[in-house]
């Protein structure tokens, strides 16, 4: 089994590829967070005075509140007095083409893989590409505005449509929600909002890549998708960050309602900084994710999560309307001594409402790995069915894997169902590789890719390719 | 500790003080289990481990101990229909939290097997009580636990030596008689198997009248190398009553320990069962039903922890919730580090049949190895339509093909049990839960007969 534990060393070993800084001069607040630093990010951004009441009021709930320590993660106390909660990169005025981004942004975007000019051109992607906490680049935009789909900046959507950002912002996740989320709503400084009108389809995938940039700046994005009748979107995130020493917190809330008839699918890579093979460092990952149903219409979360020192995240769907359709689809690969507490929550509260779960999680090295999730079927919600399966694969003997399900049904119509397995990569398999002549490193690495491959498939094509590429990374191309 | 005087802490307050009066705390157990229990707090829906059992309503009733004299006045003809007739066995019979020799009957043992109630083994065999008093039940800052341990009454202690085979199960048969009030009956049992040995035990627990009474039991095993334990508890108290119970069970090499826990009685009913395989090459095996009608709150929870390698566990758990009811599982299975080769599985289905009912899973998998096989699964539903329909194309009637199917559903677990009488007895029981439309009373146990000499 020697070469088996030199696949392995060699798969765990990796080094993160994408750690690199940018020099760009920052526009950076003090450090620390109070209401006057709450009051100065709201008058950078010109937002009108209710957002700044909004915001003072989540600030002001999460002084209340304390932070969840129930997720099987261990960290060390956040100072939250320690942070940049505002950092920009310094512009003179908003660029209005390609030509007048900054030439070192656009490098380091290049260096990532997703040139800006050339998903333009190329790939028909529209990328609202967040350097920091700043929207630098909207593309697509004309294109986009002549279907009424509006494609911004969040803080841009709340000069140019306030009523329709009023209308969604936090109807989803209240601002006082849970402790992280309480947190972004206090200081969010950027993020996506998208608005898709009655009965169009968006005709290309929306992505957006953020990007931690400057030294001890958390990130705190807010995204709103809001999808009016019978329309449809994809919409992909994607995430890589810089080798820092400093645990870096990043605090994401992201919102989506689907009204009557409509589809959102939403697609994440995450590759932020996981920390060294000491688990020295990385990023400190909370999300809160959570999709609000119509009548009829469909959400669907697919996450590939690679990175994060630490990852709590639960993307969640309510299933309001009747004959809703929820879809959860996973991947989290945890390596060296990452943690991650992932998983979701179905709340069927609609009648004939359906949901579906595939997670699939890859411990390898000292990590820990936990699928969490809560199926709840409404009292009123008749006829609802679920179908959750949660597999786990361990790589070495060092590493964790945990399934904590959680279960409430409270009507005799529901038809709720839950599979969980344990294995590890069975020699077999690998002698099986061996004996056709494919090596031990590349047999891991086919034999992952077929077990991920599930959840793979639900990536848009755009994507893929580029999920599979950050994959490949962390484990695949170290191995094939 | 108290930190605020909400309503549970005043239920706590009114808990301590009758039974601080009244009972001396005879060891350092107990005055230790008496510490820990005022550091502990109450259990509210705020606690992970209590998230959906509400034992607020317990908040404002008073409590006290229950009383020997009503036990007293339990005459033979009362306490015969509990117990097993047609099966040889030694019967321990404890009425209100004390052991009642007269109705008991312990065949006569040859030295090597010590059955013995508890406050007498303490003078007999203090030693053994000593070595393992509180030693297996790990579960730490527990409210009931410790509640057990500062003022647990009677329970029994058998002891078997090695190579000893005990060939006639052992019953313990608990009785409640309540009065006005709510009243409170402990035990703490201590079963130690020794190298190479079997026993069966079987414990039913039955309410004499309609009075609430709280029954606190823990239960401490020791299976050493290659003993077998069949271990069956059965729940079936007036719905007036609660049931706070816990089964701790320390596995050695290549032992073998078996639970069917059956839940058919009590308002709220709550059972622990902690298995921890330390030794290689051990196994456990872990059935449950609970069937719950009208208001009753049903609990059935499982830890086990493989902490050596080769070690199996299974664990079957069935809930049928009718009415109002509700029914929980949380099960954990938990695979350490050096648990390499193990094999652990849990299923829990459940079935609702009424639009009330209510049931929570919580199917936990926390694993360190990687060298393992862990499976578990969780589901929900109801009676399968193609199977009505199959039973109904062939001229059962809807109600019939319903009890049917529902019957078939518990037998799974029924049929863990491997005393005849036993099986037999909770047909009957569970006949008049849902075999109702199935018949004439003497239909079923015709059918049963049946079914009996065919084995």
């Amino acid at each position: 089994m020697d070469k088996d534990r030199e696949g392995i060393d060699f798969l765990t070993q990796k080094e993160y590829e994408y750690g690199f800084v940018t020099d760009i001069e920052m526009d950076l607040a003090p450090k620390g967070l109070n209401e006057e630093i709450i009051r100065m990010i709201s008058g950078k951004k010109g937002e009108p005075e209710e957002v700044l009441r909004w915001r003072l009021k989540a600030y002001r709930g999460w002084t209340k509140m304390k932070e969840p320590r129930w997720a099987f993660i261990e960290y060390p106390s956040i100072d939250y007095q320690d942070i940049y909660y505002y950092a920009a990169p310094r512009k003179k005025k908003r660029p209005k083409s390609m030509d007048e981004v900054d030439s070192e942004i656009v490098a380091t975007f290049n260096k990532l893989g997703i040139s800006l000019e050339e998903q333009e051109a190329l790939s028909g992607v529209a990328v609202d590409a967040v350097m920091d906490s700043v929207s630098v680049a909207t593309t697509f935009k004309k294109k986009l505005k002549e279907l009424g789909i509006i494609f911004l900046s969040i803080s841009e959507a709340i000069r140019e449509y306030p009523d329709l950002v009023r209308k969604y912002l936090g109807s989803v996740v209240a601002p006082n929600d849970n402790f992280f989320a309480a947190l972004n709503s206090a200081v969010f400084t950027d993020g996506t909002f998208v608005y898709i009108p009655k009965g169009i389809r968006c005709p290309m995938e929306l992505s957006t890549y953020f990007r931690i940039n400057a030294a001890q700046t958390g990130q705190f994005e807010r995204t709103l998708i809001v999808a009016d009748k019978e329309s449809y979107v994809s919409y992909l995130e994607g995430c890589t960050a810089p080798i820092r020493d400093e645990n870096q917190l990043h605090a994401a809330v992201v919102e989506l309602v689907a009204l009557d008839g409509a589809e959102i699918k939403y697609s994440t890579v995450q590759n932020w900084y996981a920390g060294d093979k000491e688990g020295k460092g990385g990023i400190y990952n909370f999300v809160t994710k959570r999709g609000l149903c119509g009548n009829n219409s469909k959400i669907s979360w697919a996450q590939v999560e690679t990175g994060s020192a630490i990852t709590w995240k639960y993307p969640s769907i309510i299933l309001r309307g009747d004959n809703a359709v929820g879809e959860f689809h996973s991947v989290a690969l945890t390596n060296n001594y990452q943690q991650a507490d992932t998983g979701t929550k179905m709340i069927h509260l609609g009648k004939n409402t359906r949901s579906t779960i595939i997670s699939k999680g890859i411990s390898a090295g000292h990590s820990n790995n936990s699928y969490r999730g809560l199926v709840k079927i409404g009292p009123k919600a008749d006829n609802a069915k679920n179908y959750s399966q949660c597999d786990s694969l361990l790589i070495g003997n060092k590493c964790g894997a945990h399934t904590f399900p959680y279960i409430e049904v409270n009507n005799p119509t529901a038809n709720v169902e839950h599979e969980a397995t344990t294995s590890k990569i069975s020699e077999d398999q690998l002698f099986y590789c061996n004996q056709r002549g494919i090596g031990t490193e590349e047999a891991i690495g086919l034999i992952i890719n077929g077990y991920a491959r599930e959840v793979f498939k639900r990536l848009p094509m755009e994507f893929a390719v580029e999920a599979q590429k950050l994959l490949a990374v962390r484990l695949e191309g170290s191995v094939g | 500790m108290i930190k605020n005087k909400s309503a549970e802490t005043r239920f706590y307050e009114k808990l301590l003080k009758p039974f601080v009066k009244k009972q001396s705390l005879v060891n350092a157990f107990q005055e230790e289990s008496y510490k820990a229990l005022q550091q502990t707090s109450f259990p509210t829906l705020k606690d992970e481990e209590w998230k959906y059992t509400d034992i607020g309503d317990l908040a404002i009733q008073s409590l006290e101990p229950a009383v020997k004299a009503d036990a007293e006045k339990i005459r033979p003809e009362m306490v015969f229909p509990y117990r097993f007739n047609h099966m040889k066995s030694h019967v321990l019979v404890f009425i209100n939290g004390y052991f009642s020799p007269h109705f008991s009957h312990i065949k006569k043992n040859s030295n090597s097997i010590l059955i013995e109630n508890l406050s007498e083994a303490l003078s007999s065999h203090p030693e053994i009580v000593q070595t393992y008093l509180g030693k297996i039940d790990k579960k730490g800052n527990d409210f009931f636990s410790y509640l057990n341990g500062a003022f647990f009454q009677e329970g029994v202690v058998i002891d078997l030596r090695d190579n000893v085979s005990c060939e006639i199960p052992i019953h313990l048969l608990y009785l409640t008689v309540g009065n006005d009030h709510l009243r409170y009956a402990s035990y703490r049992n201590i079963v130690i198997l020794g190298k190479g040995s079997s026993a069966t035990l079987v414990e039913t627990h039955h309410s004499l009248n309609n009075q609430s009474v709280l029954t606190n039991t823990v239960t401490e095993i020791v299976t050493s190398e290659n003993a077998t334990l069949q271990h069956h508890i059965l729940q079936l108290q007036n719905e007036n009553s609660y049931y706070f119970g816990s089964t701790n069970v320390s596995l050695f090499p290549e032992s073998h320990y078996q639970n069917t826990w059956i839940s058919l009685g009590g308002k709220l009913s709550r059972n622990d069962v902690n298995a921890e395989m330390q030794g290689e090459g051990s196994d456990c095996q872990l059935y449950g039903l609970y069937a719950g009608h009208h208001h009753q709150l049903m609990d059935s929870r499982t830890v086990v922890t493989h902490n050596a390698i080769h070690a199996t566990s299974n664990q079957l758990y069935k809930g049928i919730l009718n009415d109002c009811a509700q029914g929980n599982f949380n099960g954990k299975i938990y695979v350490s580090r050096n648990a390499q080769k193990t094999e652990a599985y849990q299923l829990n289905r459940n079935l609702i049949l009424s639009e009330k009912a209510r049931v929570n899973t919580k199917p936990h998998l926390k694993i360190f190895a990687d060298d393992v096989k862990c499976s578990h699964g969780a589901s929900v539903g109801q009676l399968d339509k193609n199977a009505l329909f199959y039973l109904q194309s062939r001229g059962v009637g809807k109600e019939v093909a319903r009890s049917m199917l529902t019957f078939a559903f518990a037998n799974d677990v029924i049929d863990s049990i491997i005393l005849g009488s036993v099986r037999f007895f909770l047909y009957k029981r569970l006949y008049n839960r849902f075999g109702r439309e199935w018949g004439s009373v003497d239909d079923f146990e015709s059918f049963q007969t049946i079914r009996k000499n065919g084995e």
